[in-house]
């Protein structure tokens, strides 16, 4: 199945297979055993990021977004059992060494977090703690690393970088703060920058500033992102493909484009009702989704959207759809998306 | 800050006044005086000690005269140790009690606070139960029944430390009381920094240092320790207080001529001077202390203002 998926993803970009993948997941399986029951909260996740791009995950709270970032990250709890693999610049990262994930991390794979005030060391100085990434991954001095840091923050947008140096945290705007936390992921120029909800605590005038930011500085930068939204606005803008995920599962992996034409799965489709129209009428009820995502405790014998879907038949209850190629290309988890 | 230092001293005037009114009132309300033990003396004798004293005069009359004399710096005569002043009586023994004090307190910070973050960085290990068992331990033992047990082992039959003594400059008579006297507050250090320790490890700053690629070493001394050391810093305050002004069994046990015994013998012997003079030295510390802690959370923490 794993190289079912490979294929797949390679082909709805339409170019050769060349294209190195930055990063491959295939099969990532995170299970937590607590107070005796089984609680998994990915299943069978498989994706690729090609080197430069940009691809945004989308899916309820609970859908196991963040937990897939801390995956790739390294940075589960001790308590995870995780299986199937993770492969990181060609890699197996699922298994490497200690020490070898903290000579990547912060270097060429770094993330930024949704909170940006919780992200942030209180009582530490931006400069300190901009600089530390540089001191230790470069080897270089505070002196260089400091000079590094104030160059990076007036590349991201910070208007005042020397005062901003000496702030500490609580002494900045939201919008500030999330933007010092993007550019201590960029000091090392990473390969790939995981962004985990990066504008979801910030207003809304402020979200724009800070996805322009990301746009920006992927192209500065030639960096693949992985972008994490509950939000399919979010990452409309941004990403080149979108990965729909429900129950800890992938149901939908298409191109932003032909996923915004044309939603596939039941859900990509409920999603997308949802999100508020400009233009649309001003006092318009949005349309919610009924009922809850399964609890992650919860194993289902057949579809885990089936208990919400209005296409759901006895068949999708009893047999669970695997996530297989359509015909232009995109991967999709749905009975009903395939005619038989 | 400065400005803040001296404001919040000059606010502990009205706090030592009130304190010492409220204790004033409230021992010489315990039934009872200094003579009334001394079963032997005539009445016509208790009745001139009591005029040598004041002790005749009525209650506020007394408060009065005793005010006047703190002003001064006078702590007033011990009724029980006749031929000391208070002030003489503490002058002598404070320094014992404070420097041990002082050592058994700096001990159980350095080695409570490292056992707190071993512990918690092996949580559930055997280093973490050796830990958890060391601070019941610490806590469960009685300082009469540690102090012994030490001089009977180290002193009687090792013969490694004298038993019990005091000799000024030598340190050999220190080392089993400020054992004794520290393990409580080593303890007790211990399992506050292991569980702020652990909650702070689990802190969305600490991942973000972790995804930074940071090494362990660096993660705990630069992000997480000040953190964690903030309830252990406003534990100290009472601690030190309560440490440095003695122990009364560590002191009786182990023969040291410190202020351990005042308070409490005071009181039994109703030496109005002694315990009024004790709480004032244990009161000054306690509010020394609090400000001593509050500057040093301001350090920990820049978010804390300080506001005179």
């Amino acid at each position: 199945m794993c190289s079912a998926t490979r294929c797949a993803t390679r082909s709805t970009r339409g170019t050769p297979s060349d294209v190195a993948a930055i990063l491959s997941v295939a099969n990532l399986h995170v299970t937590y055993r607590r107070a005796g029951a089984h609680i998994e909260s990915l299943r069978e996740v498989s994706l690729d990021v090609e080197a430069g791009e940009c691809v945004g995950i989308v899916g309820e709270s609970g859908s196991g977004k963040s937990q897939l970032c801390l995956a790739i990250m390294g940075l589960l709890p001790a308590d995870a059992h995780l299986g199937g693999s993770i492969r990181f610049a060609d890699e197996q990262w699922l298994s490497a060494p200690r020490e070898r994930l903290e000579r990547v991390r912060g270097a060429k794979l770094a993330m930024v977090f949704q909170d940006p005030l919780s992200a942030l060391t209180p009582h530490l100085k931006i400069g300190v703690q901009m600089g530390e990434v540089l001191v230790n991954h470069r080897g270089v001095s505070w002196t260089v690393a400091r000079a590094a840091a104030l160059a990076m923050l007036s590349r991201v947008g910070i208007a005042d970088p020397a005062r901003c140096l000496d702030q500490y945290p609580h002494q900045l705007s939201g919008g500030m703060r999330q933007r010092v936390m993007i550019g201590m992921g960029l000091l090392c120029e990473p390969q790939l920058l995981i962004a985990d909800e990066p504008t979801t605590s910030l207003d809304v005038s402020v979200q724009a500033q800070v996805l322009d930011l990301l746009a920006k500085m992927r192209r500065d930068f030639r960096m693949a992102i992985l972008l994490v939204s509950h939000d399919l606005a979010v990452v409309a803008g941004l990403a080149e493909r979108i990965i729909v995920m429900y129950a800890g599962r992938v149901v939908e992996n298409a191109r932003a484009r032909d996923l915004f034409d044309r939603p596939r799965h039941p859900y990509t489709q409920a999603l997308m009702r949802c999100a508020p129209e400009l233009g649309g009428p001003l006092l318009a009820r949005l349309p919610t989704l009924p009922g809850q995502p399964p609890s992650a405790g919860e194993r289902l014998e057949g579809c885990e959207f089936a208990p919400r879907c209005a296409y759901a038949t006895e068949h999708c209850r009893r047999h669970r759809p695997a996530l297989e190629p359509l015909e232009d290309g995109r991967l999709v988890a749905c009975h009903a998306a395939r005619p038989a | 800050m400065l400005r803040y230092f001296i404001l919040r001293l000059l606010a502990a005037v009205p706090t030592l006044l009130a304190i010492v009114t409220i204790s004033f009132f409230l021992i010489h309300a315990v039934p009872g005086g200094p003579f009334d033990q001394e079963q032997t003396l005539s009445t016509q004798v208790t009745r001139n000690l009591d005029a040598e004293y004041g002790l005749n005069q009525p209650v506020w009359v007394q408060y009065t005269r005793y005010l006047a004399g703190l002003m001064h710096g006078d702590f007033g005569p011990s009724f029980r140790y006749q031929d000391f002043s208070v002030g003489e009586l503490i002058r002598q023994g404070l320094p014992v009690s404070m420097t041990l004090g002082a050592i058994a307190m700096s001990l159980a910070l350095l080695a409570g606070v490292g056992i707190g973050i071993a512990a918690a960085l092996h949580r559930q290990r055997l280093l973490d139960h050796a830990a958890i068992a060391l601070a019941i331990a610490g806590v469960a033992i009685p300082s009469f029944v540690l102090l012994p047990a030490l001089d009977l082992f180290f002193g009687v039959y090792l013969r490694w430390l004298p038993v019990a003594g005091w000799e000024p400059g030598s340190p050999r008579y220190f080392v089993l009381p400020v054992i004794t006297l520290c393990l409580p507050p080593l303890a007790f250090i211990a399992r506050l920094t292991r569980a702020s320790m652990i909650e702070v490890m689990q802190s969305g700053y600490v991942r973000t240092a972790f995804a930074k690629g940071l090494p362990l070493r660096t993660i705990v001394l630069r992000h997480a320790l000040r953190p964690a050391l903030v309830p252990v810093v406003s534990y100290l305050a009472p601690a030190v207080a309560m440490t440095m002004t003695g122990s009364l069994v560590v002191e009786k046990i182990a023969g040291l001529p410190g202020i351990g015994r005042y308070l409490v013998q005071g009181a039994l012997n109703r030496d109005y001077t002694l315990v009024l003079g004790m709480v004032i030295v244990y009161s000054a510390l306690l509010i020394l202390m609090g400000l001593l802690v509050d500057l040093t959370l301001g350090a920990l923490d820049p978010r804390v203002r300080l506001a005179g």
